[in-house]
């Protein structure tokens, strides 16, 4: 019995497609036997994951803080319904055109990521935040204003609304899923790691940094531009509040849970949160309190999240290798020696 | 290959390289010496792009490189180590060597996206060329390990390795003997004259210790309060009274 | 109208400027940002609610109780914190600071959140407004009070760096970190202290703004942004910089929302921010940056 694990591991390590595509389509099976609510629910998670895995890239593998994806998804999710209620548009096109335009958006936001880091990057994000926040309500004429308007859900194959969005959403996610965890296991991944870790040696080192941070914006908020678009339809109504700070602040905790810098975590991370997010929900207060305590804890104690805790688990053996960042390697850490060498 | 002519540069009212020019010919290991806040890493720094320098020139086999990005020299073929930078924590060893053949891998955006074919392959080609790297170095035994796992020294060896991985033609080396043991220094003088000659990469040495110096250096460029001093052969250069001076100390003229 | 709008802008932008001292402290001290200063501000206004209101005593009896709470806060956190406060952290620092402002905003809305959405505070002092050259000028006497109260903790806060032992010693941390260090000065206290002291004057500025507004639990992390973008557009390094800072971002506000309109007020503390960073990021006095790589 030691030979499949082996195997499976390796398979898993070596960024096959096949477990991924297998997994998804258990939860597009034992999604479609859940009543409307689950649904709704696990839709929700199989959304942000698209989300998370974008932002993931950004915070996670390249280091850059930004504040502005709530918006980002926001706008997706604001272009896809409004196209189809104002110009009366098929959603695929609604969808398409929000996600490249978010893409294009949320580019933009490498301007103040070339002059800015950290904090500062993070404030500047913010105030974009709150300035798209604040168009999304006052532009009432457009926008509806803060009430929020109704978005048209989707049908396919006969199927009722939830049901829908939900295989379109578990579909591109995979398919996004997938596309991300490729592109971070190439020099791509290499490179946001490196503009992370070390930016100047990085250029030293012949990497573009303005190109790769230009990537990295683009990356995340194409998912977020596609996450939204998803959203809107999965929620049939679509207000400013669902894109706030707050929202924001959760998806943080979804990337800090799940790990950063894993792509695994990016499934745990949203599904944890969301949950929880669930069983909190008539008492706001509880729920800030237990998140900021989830998010202060998991810095403290698990700052890599729970993924390489996982990770762990299929290497089977407790050995000291990369959790986090690509994984370029086909066999990482079977092979390296377990003594810690010295020098000196 | 590497010309540096009438470089200035200031921090504010601080100036910290004034008017230096030296150059560095092919196929040569140029030791670069100094007292502490001499500005040799500033030079480096100049000439690698990561400071503008307000005057002065500096060219790369001919082509002025003086206001080209850092991404865009080490595009050129010129590398370097750093005096105090770490292997990026997040990676393995060896993929910290990959990143030194990063600049144009054969496929694009979308390749990437889609994992083509020719990502696999250019990958463990990589990969490959890497590992061939790190043996040579000696670091073989650690290309699995994360970087951070690794002692400073072993941090330092695989720099090179990074550094080298693109076969630049040159290379600047900023204090690689930190820290090291007399038998370790001899090593990696050995290593570097064969840099040299096996891969014809002209070297600039920055160091301190003077055993390294002697046992790699064919000439000797001393700086002192941004400017150069000295320029020659280490031996020359060592018994001029200006760089006795300032930098090896009384004591080290009365004990040669 | 002018001089009222003028009087309420220099009032809030004094209490602005509370904030960003606060920010400017921790960033000088500790090389750290808290997310959370906001949020205390905010818990400072709902404590002085609760003595005022709930319990029925005077202003009087508030500020004391909110300075304790802050204490308290203060030094919570920062046993809380201690082990990300170092270079290396910086961004797990700013993470976790975010939690806290989550917690802290949390404990308001299961305290207070009962009770309704929007709270008011009496005025400290109530009385006609001060009223100059015949009317040409008009000062509500409740903005008076604000700024006298903000004037106040500021030159407690300049005496504090000028002449107590510990302001010396937060003083050379922020100059030279390392020799500081060195030469022996207490860097566990020195945190500490700008940790406390950063959310206390933030905790009174939610006092003093409490009558002039209505507080609700969300109030914080808006206050928080005007702050940090005080402390900005102050240079980040310079106390009364970023005083001045926050004066200029209330007087914008108020003179957009007065001559503009008022939904516009919000939206000019945002661009004024994201201006001040791409732009002026070493602050309006700091001249461009010019940086390489
Ligand atoms: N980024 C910088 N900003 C301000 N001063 C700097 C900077 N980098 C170096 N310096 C100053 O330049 C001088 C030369 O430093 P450096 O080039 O590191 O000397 P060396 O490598 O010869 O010891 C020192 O006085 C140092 O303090
Ligand atoms: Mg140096």
């Amino acid at each position: 019995m030691a030979v499949p694990v082996q195997s499976i591991r390796s398979a898993w390590r070596s960024g096959s497609w096949v477990y991924p595509v297998a997994i998804a389509v258990v939860v597009a099976l034992i999604g479609m036997t859940l009543n409307p609510y689950l649904l709704f629910l696990l839709t929700r998670v199989v959304i942000f994951s698209m989300l998370v895995a974008g932002l993931n890239v950004l915070m996670g593998y390249s280091g850059l803080l930004s504040f502005a994806h709530a918006a980002l998804f926001g706008i997706g999710a604001y272009v896809t319904g409004l196209m189809q209620v104002h110009l009366g548009v098929p959603y695929p096109v609604a969808l398409l055109t929000a996600t490249v335009g978010v893409t294009g958006a949320g580019t933009l936001l490498v301007l103040p990521a070339l002059r800015l880091s950290g904090i500062h990057l993070a404030i500047a994000t913010l105030a974009v935040a709150q300035a798209v926040h604040w168009v999304l309500i006052n532009w009432s004429a457009v926008t509806f204003g803060a009430g929020g308007f109704r978005a048209p859900s989707i049908a396919i194959f006969g199927l009722n609304a939830t049901q829908s969005i939900f295989l379109t959403s578990l579909v591109l996610t995979t398919i996004g899923y997938l596309m991300v965890r490729q592109l971070v296991r190439t020099s791509f991944g290499r490179k946001f790691v490196a503009i992370r870790d070390n930016s100047v040696a990085a250029a030293a080192n012949g990497v573009n940094v303005t190109a790769t941070k230009t990537i990295a914006f683009a990356l995340s908020a194409g998912c977020a531009g596609l996450a939204g678009g998803l959203y809107s339809a999965l929620l049939g109504f679509v207000a400013p509040e669902s894109f706030n700070l707050e929202q924001m602040i959760l998806m943080k905790v979804m990337a800090v849970v799940g790990g950063l810098g894993t792509m695994l975590g990016s499934m745990i991370g949203p599904a944890l949160v969301i949950f929880l997010q669930e069983q909190l929900r008539d008492s706001q207060g509880w729920l800030e309190i237990i998140f900021g305590a989830v998010l202060i804890g998991f810095v403290l104690f698990l700052p890599k999240g729970i993924a390489p805790l996982i990770y762990r688990v299929l290497a089977g053996k407790r050995t000291e290798t990369v959790e986090t960042g690509p994984r370029t390697g086909q066999k990482v850490g079977l092979s390296a020696p377990t003594d810690r060498a010295v020098e000196n | 290959m590497l010309d540096i002519r009438n470089v200035s540069l200031s921090f504010g009212a601080l100036k910290v390289l004034n008017n230096a020019s030296f150059s560095l010919g092919k196929g040569e290991v140029l030791g670069l010496i100094g007292p502490n806040g001499a500005g040799k890493t500033s030079m480096m720094n100049v000439i690698t792009g990561i400071h503008r320098p307000q005057t002065g020139e500096i060219r790369l086999g001919g082509i002025d490189i003086t206001t080209s990005k850092p991404h865009e020299i080490a595009e050129r073929g010129l590398r370097r180590t750093f005096q105090t930078s770490l292997l990026c924590s997040g990676m393995s060893v060896v993929e910290n060597v990959m990143l030194g053949l990063e600049p144009q891998p054969a496929y694009g955006f979308w390749g990437a996206l889609v994992g083509s074919p020719k990502v696999r392959q250019w990958e463990e080609e990589a990969r490959q060329k890497s590992m061939e790297m790190l043996d040579w170095m000696g670091m073989a035994a650690f290309a699995d390990r994360p970087g951070s796992s690794l002692s400073f020294g072993q941090q330092r060896l695989v720099e090179i390795a990074r550094a080298l991985v693109s076969r630049p033609s040159v290379l600047l080396l900023d204090e690689p003997a930190v820290g090291l043991t007399a038998p370790r220094v001899d090593e990696l003088a050995e290593k570097i004259v064969s840099i040299r000659t096996e891969f014809g990469t002209s070297i600039l040495l920055i160091e301190h210790v003077m055993q390294l110096v002697f046992a790699a250096c064919s000439r000797v460029v001393v700086m002192n309060a941004g400017e150069v001093i000295a320029d020659g052969d280490p031996k020359t250069v060592t018994a001029d009274p200006r760089v006795v001076e300032s930098y090896l100390g009384r004591g080290y003229y009365a004990e040669s | 109208m002018l001089s009222v709008l003028l009087a309420s802008g220099v009032a809030n932008g004094l209490l602005y400027g509370l904030v960003a001292l606060g920010v400017v402290v921790l960033a000088k001290a500790a090389n750290a940002f808290n997310f959370s200063q906001g949020d205390v501000m905010a818990l400072g206004g709902f404590v002085s609610y609760a003595v005022i209101v709930t319990m029925g005593y005077g202003s009087v009896a508030a500020l004391p109780i909110v300075v304790i709470v802050a204490l308290f806060v203060g030094v919570l956190s920062y046993l809380l914190l201690r082990p990300l406060m170092d270079a290396q952290h910086a961004v797990a620092l700013l993470t976790a600071t975010i939690g806290l402002s989550f917690l802290v905003k949390g404990t308001i809305r299961l305290i207070w959140g009962r009770q309704g959405d929007y709270f008011a505070v009496p005025p400290l002092v109530s009385g006609p407004p001060i009223i100059l050259f015949d009317g040409a000028v008009i000062i509500p006497l409740q903005h008076l009070v604000m700024s006298g109260g903000a004037v106040l903790m500021l030159a407690l806060f300049a005496l504090f760096f000028r002449f107590t032992r510990l302001g010396l010693f937060m003083r050379s941390v922020a100059d030279n970190p390392r020799a500081a260090r060195i030469v022996g000065i207490p860097t566990e206290l020195v945190l500490c202290s700008a940790m406390v002291l950063s959310l206390v004057v933030s905790a009174v500025a939610g006092f003093l703004l409490a009558p002039a507004t209505l507080i609700f639990p969300d109030m914080g992390f808006s206050l928080f942004l005007k702050g940090f973008a005080a402390a900005i557009i102050g240079g980040m390094m310079s106390l009364p910089g970023a005083v001045i800072g926050g004066v200029l971002l209330g007087v914008t506000e108020v003179l957009v929302s007065g001559y503009i309109s008022s939904t516009a007020q919000e939206l000019s503390a945002f661009v004024l921010i994201f201006v001040a960073l791409i732009f002026f990021p070493r602050g309006l006095f700091g001249g461009r940056s010019s940086r390489s790589v």
